[in-house]
């Protein structure tokens, strides 16, 4: 029989195929269609999120970068500022501390002026003193009297400025 | 062996299954075509167990048949792909183990092992030799694709946008528009039975012939190319028909 015709065999026949069609869909087509397109879909987010990592990195170096050269410019002005503002302490320090020293030694200079007078005109009546007692001695006379003590108060007067 | 074994082989031969009381005729074909069919579902689930995301050996073999499969049925039917793409990729795996089954018959036939192990049931199974030389199932896989045409067609149109087909571009073309639901199985149906039971019977011919070394150089054109290619061409003008219905 080479062509014959029987209607099982074509019922059985069109069971199988579709049999078939339904098993090779459910094992093998759908489960792997699917299958690749999740990945695909997986390896398209991966990728995306990578680009947008990517671009927001960039985004947050320059931002970083800004930032750091903000820093460093405030920074620099600070250190600048301080460096004038100590300057200047500085100077008005040391030109007060020139001031104070200038003081102190006019002043010292006064007092040491003062002390010598006073030291020099304890010295003169001292010594006319003494001159009076000495002179009296020498003399053996009585000179507590207003005349010799001028003359002797002349006469030191005299030494003193020799 | 003479002319009536060549016949014989040529022929399927009638089987008569008993299902509840009920007798059923089949043929060789038929227990052949069981065989590819346990064979490609077993084959399916051993190459789809743990899909990994990089894909490794047999996961690879899997994806591109599904991938061919896919994007045969995309670059013939554009965005209508995704129900078809399982029918076109069962008809041509099927075909394709249908058509190069031959090649299988190096292995000891089930007679043989039947004797061999005493398991006579095994006995009873047929030679292999491709179901598709079979008119029958031909016949079947072309009505089948007609049918699909029909409902695709019906199904994206509509039946109002179904029954215009017919009188497009002219209303003269009515029937040969008619005719062409006929003429399309048909062509598809002997088209596929004719060129693998030639060679089918070529390749007994050549078996008779010289039975050494030559019967498989010229399998690799008559059962792998020329198989091959029927299977492709079957698909192909399958989808042609359904691409040109719900265009």
């Amino acid at each position: 029989m080479l062509i014959y015709f029987e209607k099982w065999r074509f019922i059985i026949t069109l069971l199988n195929l579709v049999l078939l069609y339904i098993l090779l869909r459910k094992f093998l087509f759908k489960p792997v269609t699917q299958f690749m397109e999740n990945r695909t879909k997986s390896i398209q987010e991966s990728i995306d999120k990578a680009e947008k990592s990517k671009v927001e990195a960039t985004e947050l170096k320059q931002k970083y970068e800004e930032q750091l050269r903000a820093a460093k410019n405030e920074a620099d002005q600070i250190i600048n500022d301080a460096k004038a503002r100590a300057n200047k302490e500085y100077e008005a320090i040391l030109g007060n501390a020139r001031k104070d020293a200038e003081g102190i030694i006019t002043r010292a200079k006064e007092e040491i002026e003062r002390e010598r007078a006073q030291l020099l005109k304890d010295v003169k009546g001292q010594v006319t003193g003494l001159a009076l007692v000495v002179a009296s001695k020498v003399i053996e006379a009585n000179m507590d009297n207003e005349k010799n003590k001028a003359l002797a108060e002349k006469f030191i007067d005299e030494a003193g400025a020799a | 062996m003479n002319s009536e074994e060549l016949i014989g082989k040529m022929q399927f031969k009638p089987y008569d299954i008993n299902l509840f009381g009920l007798k059923i005729p089949i043929s060789d074909s038929i227990i052949v075509m069981w065989m590819i069919m346990v064979a490609l579902v077993v084959l399916a689930i051993i190459f789809t167990r743990n899909l990994r995301m990089v894909p490794t050996g047999k996961q690879n073999v899997a994806e591109s048949i599904v991938d061919f499969v896919n994007n045969f049925t995309k670059g013939s039917l554009g965005h209508h792909w995704k129900p078809f793409a399982p029918y076109f990729g069962t008809m041509i795996l099927f075909l394709l183990f249908s058509n190069i089954v031959s090649i299988f018959n190096v292995l000891p036939t089930g007679k043989a092992i039947a004797e061999a192990t005493g398991l006579s049931f095994l006995g009873k199974l047929p030679e292999i030799a491709p179901p598709t030389k079979d008119i029958d199932i031909t016949a079947t896989m072309a009505i089948m694709s007609i049918i699909i045409v029909l409902f695709a067609s019906i199904k994206i149109k509509g039946v109002k946008g179904w029954l215009k087909t017919f009188v497009t571009p002219l209303p003269l073309m009515l029937p040969f528009k008619i005719m062409e639901y006929f003429v399309r199985p048909l062509s598809l149906c002997l088209r596929l039975f004719g060129n693998i039971l030639a060679a089918f019977t070529i390749m007994e011919l050549i078996y008779i012939a010289e039975p050494f070394l030559i019967p498989g150089i010229f399998s690799l054109y008559f059962d792998l190319f020329d198989g091959g290619l029927q299977a492709y061409i079957f698909v192909f003008l399958t989808s042609l028909y359904i691409a040109e219905a719900i265009e």
